[in-house]
């Protein structure tokens, strides 16, 4: 990683952390923070298509390291929220809750997409369409977004934010589909 | 196969996976991609397609269209249940409700009703908070309770009421200076006639209109009169020297009216007096609030009693009271003792009495209830509604007839529907030892027992009388039914032709002309009281336009304490467990459990909704004790409770599964949700919890919390849990 990369990587690292004390605890704050890295790591495939190519390899870099970072802290989510909340041996809500069934689906996406951004990991298992996969990447962000949107412990604001950028994301992601080429194929 | 042919082709099996499986989840069509992209890297792991098809793109993209036909159109028809499933229908009224209380000032509740006092909370982030509640209304100081909470106590007549007409209003809040304006709904109730008393001779008989602070009074022979009195009458009385009295809920004070219309005031010792009752040369009235009473004004005798006091009636031979009550349900005969008041007898009733009349001369007792387990019948009230009158003996208060109300005439056309007799409400005897029902479920009045082999029906409806309340016999024969929801008090002759009409507000037709707005919140309140073919309206269960505070089981669901209806301004979602995001919705509720209406009408779901708007929430009338409450927010806050009773509105409207806060629950409440309650009110609410099984506020918290995940209370010392209980019955 160049330093460049590392910049912008320290930042929105940075920023998903004040995001994460601005919310207040640490089940919301980790919650927060998981939704900011997948949504900046979204962000930076149509970042990839207007930006200067030097700025467009690095960002695509960027993206891989924010979805692990994104994962890794929602997984930190979960360990927090889980027990706070729910009795471990009680685990009817998690299908019963919409808010909560949101949350877990997107985790599980998340953590499937972790396990197929090594390559190591992809060469053990096989995979060859790996990026159909990591499409789900969209849906992991609606569902979390869904998840913060009804969540009762936290403000819907992050919610409606996470939403509102999710569907920009979505609409953005055809429409820089035409300037594909102008930058060099994707290094991972 | 190149990256995005296998995008496409990942796509499209996911589709039709999902379709062929009939998937109506999130989690059912993240499986199916899976399940597609499981197939594609198999097929690419096999080297399948050998070679890249052969043929235009467009050739390609119309045959992918025309496979994927089929399965978009069934999934699409499935689409809904899926956003049911996944909480999605119709959920911009809980956003918009949830940003109004997440917003800094924020206000609840989100309704100015300018006929009664009415308290709001305001959450902000300051020290010093006014409020002013319209334009043209008086700036209000709030008083802050700690922890950014602000509590303003606004009275119509003091601060001035919004213009009439229901309409939308900007209060504005002061904190620290800097303004705010939040968005309200201000009305301004017309006059509802309810509840009927005649005067021992029945030469005369009252009735209040609580919203507009007046009482009518409607005599044989003589013009009727309509009389100002103080704030909120609830009940009159007239005595034998044809003197008025009137109660109050939001005045101290009895009105006495005397012969020669001479007004002065008795002191009634408190707020939220509810009903009146003459025994002997004594006045006592009933109190309701934490800390329900009897009271008799004039020896002072006063008793406590458990549950919220609906009726009182002074009954034959003039030496004892009955007293019918809710949360309890139960009708209890008082007497007077050594100069004290004693409960003699007592009946406990599956639900409330809907309304209770005793004649002075005669020993029996007249009861309107929609259930009764009494002798020989299954007390079926967890799941049935049974409208029935029974009649007691006063002397030894026991049942002497008890019988369903519900009948069906040729106009049905559907076996098991009922079209008469639904919602019995006022009851009263008539001079030939029959009794008279009005029905506000069926527009009519029924005068039944004595020789009548069949009910005689006065069909009200046809007279412009919808859904009457109560119904009288006065000396000459005539009879006096009023009808709050058209604003209406009628004499009718012996053979119930319309003698008179007493309009205290506009018809519909004036409505529909001037004020299209208030003519749906009148159509809304009827269709509440309307019933639906299987004899059951949204009266029954929350009866009187509140609750009857028992537990009742619609459509499998679990057995649930009936929520008040008042107040729900502003708190989507709706139910139990939040399953109706918006109120209109509940009219699914009417169709599909209750078999629907006979007759059609416009949009009912969104008129019932229009008029619940309009209910304020019920007012405390428990003593005040500032410091006491600041004490107990404290605790409130302390204790985690604001992680889900968030002020302003205490309710974040938040789901929860009731085995996550409650892992003690029965197993038939698994994969149950839970609506966060508003606790506006709370103290007169009981029985509390999901399944009502808390009778009062303390036992949630000392026999109901042992894993402490409902707020953290299990450390509180008793002097805490006090502050804690006294602040909540403060809301």
């Amino acid at each position: 990683m160049s330093g460049r990369e590392r910049r912008i990587f320290g930042g929105v690292a940075v920023a998903s952390l004040v995001v994460a004390l601005l919310l207040g605890s640490v089940a919301r704050g980790t919650g927060g923070a998981a939704i900011t890295l997948l949504l900046g790591s979204l962000a930076m495939s149509p970042l990839s298509r207007v930006l200067p190519p030097t700025w467009a390899l690095a960002s695509r870099t960027v993206r891989r390291r924010l979805g692990i970072a994104s994962a890794a802290v929602a997984i930190g989510h979960a360990l927090f929220a889980f027990p706070t909340y729910l009795d471990p041996l009680v685990l009817g809500p998690i299908t019963a809750l919409p808010w909560l069934r949101h949350g877990f689906l997107a985790l599980g996406i998340l953590c499937a997409l972790l396990v197929t951004s090594f390559p190591v990991l992809q060469r053990a298992l096989r995979v060859k369409a790996w990026s159909s996969l990591h499409r789900l990447a969209y849906v992991a962000a609606a569902l979390a977004s869904l998840h913060a949107l009804a969540v009762p412990f936290g403000s819907i604001r992050v919610g409606i934010v996470a939403l509102s950028v999710t569907a920009l994301l979505l609409v953005a992601r055809p429409l820089t589909w035409a300037l594909r080429r102008r930058v060099a194929p994707d290094p991972e | 196969m190149k990256e995005p042919a296998s995008d496409l082709a990942t796509l499209v099996i996911a589709l039709v996976i999902a379709a062929l499986a009939r998937v109506d989840t999130a989690v059912g069509l993240v499986l199916s991609y899976l399940g597609a992209w499981a197939l594609v890297n198999l097929a690419r792991a096999v080297g399948w397609p050998r070679a890249p098809i052969a043929a235009p793109k467009l050739v390609i993209a119309i045959a992918i269209l025309a496979v994927l036909l089929v399965p978009l159109r069934d999934l699409a028809t499935r689409s809904s249940a899926l956003a049911e499933h996944e909480a999605l229908a119709s959920p911009l009224e809980h956003i918009g409700d949830r940003l109004a209380l997440e917003s800094d000032p924020a206000i609840t509740p989100a309704l100015v009703s300018g006929d009664r006092p009415q308290t709001y909370f305001v959450r902000a982030s300051g020290s010093h908070v006014r409020v002013r509640l319209g334009a043209e209304l008086e700036w209000i100081d709030a008083e802050g309770l700690g922890h950014g909470v602000f509590r303003v106590e606004y009275d119509p007549r003091r601060d001035g009421a919004p213009p009439p007409h229901a309409h939308e209003t900007l209060a504005t809040i002061s904190v620290d200076g800097a303004l705010s304006t939040r968005r309200l709904l201000a009305v301004t109730p017309m006059p509802h006639p309810r509840w009927l008393r005649l005067s021992p001779d029945r030469a005369r008989a009252c009735v209040p209109s609580e919203e507009t602070d007046e009482v009518i009074v409607i005599s044989t022979g003589r013009e009727s009169e309509r009389i100002e009195t103080l704030d909120g009458p609830t009940d009159c009385a007239i005595a034998n020297d044809g003197s008025l009295y009137v109660t109050h809920r939001f005045a101290r004070d009895v009105l006495h009216v005397d012969a020669s219309r001479a007004r002065s005031t008795l002191d009634a010792f408190g707020f939220g007096a509810v009903a009146i009752a003459i025994l002997g040369d004594d006045l006592c009235i009933a109190r309701e609030g934490p800390g329900s009473e009897i009271r008799c004004l004039h020896d002072g005798a006063s008793l406590a009693i458990a549950g919220t006091p609906l009726f009182l009636v002074s009954v034959f031979p003039d030496v004892a009271l009955v007293v019918a009550t809710r949360s309890p349900a139960a009708l209890m005969r008082i007497e007077r003792a050594n100069g004290a008041l004693v409960v003699r007898e007592s009946i406990s009733l599956v639900s409330p009495a809907a309304h209770v009349s005793a004649d002075p001369s005669e020993p029996t007792l007249l009861v309107a209830l929609t259930d009764l387990d009494g002798p020989g019948h299954a007390g079926l009230g967890n799941h049935f509604v049974e409208d029935r009158v029974a009649s007691l003996d006063t002397s030894r208060f026991v049942l002497l007839d008890d019988h369903l109300t519900n009948w069906r005439t040729e106009r049905q056309d559907h076996a098991g529907d009922v079209d008469r007799g639904a919602s019995p409400l006022g009851i009263s005897r008539s001079t030939r030892g029959t009794s008279w029902v009005a029905f506000a479920g069926t527009d009519e009045i029924e005068e039944i027992g004595g020789d009548l082999a069949r009910p005689r029906v006065i069909d009200t409806a046809a007279l412009g009388v919808s859904a009457p309340f109560s119904v009288v016999e006065l000396a000459d024969g005539s009879l006096v039914v009023t009808s709050p929801s058209s604003g209406l008090v009628v004499v009718l002759d012996a053979d119930g032709e319309l003698r008179s009409s007493i309009a205290l507000a506009s018809d519909d037709h004036e409505l529909l002309r001037d004020d299209p707005d208030a003519l749906q919140l009148r159509f809304g309140e009827r269709a509440f009281y309307e019933a639906t073919r299987s004899g059951v309206s949204c009266q029954s269960c929350h009866l009187h336009g509140g609750t009857d505070g028992v537990t009742h089981n619609i459509g499998g669901r679990i057995a649930a304490p009936t929520l008040d209806v008042r107040g729900l301004c502003g708190t989507s979602p709706y139910l139990r467990d939040g399953s109706y995001p918006r109120l209109r919705d509940l009219h699914e509720v009417a169709v599909t459990e209750y078999r629907g209406y006979r007759e059609p009408a416009g949009d009912r779901g969104a008129t019932i909704e229009a008029w619940l708007r309009t209910l304020p929430t019920q007012r405390s009338f428990a003593a005040r004790d500032p410091e006491r409450e600041r004490e107990g927010l404290d605790v409130f806050f302390r204790a985690g409770c604001p992680e889900c009773h968030a002020p302003p509105a205490f309710t974040s409207l938040g789901l929860h599964a009731i085995e996550s806060v409650f892992p003690a629950a029965p197993a038939r409440t698994e994969g149950r949700l839970l609506d966060v309650p508003s606790l506006r009110g709370v103290g007169a609410s009981a029985p509390y919890l999901y399944d009502a099984r808390a009778e009062t506020l303390r036992s949630i918290f000392e026999d109901h919390n042992d894993p402490d995940r409902h707020g953290h209370t299990r450390e509180l010392d008793s002097d805490a849990l006090d502050a804690l209980v006294a602040f909540l019955r403060s809301l």
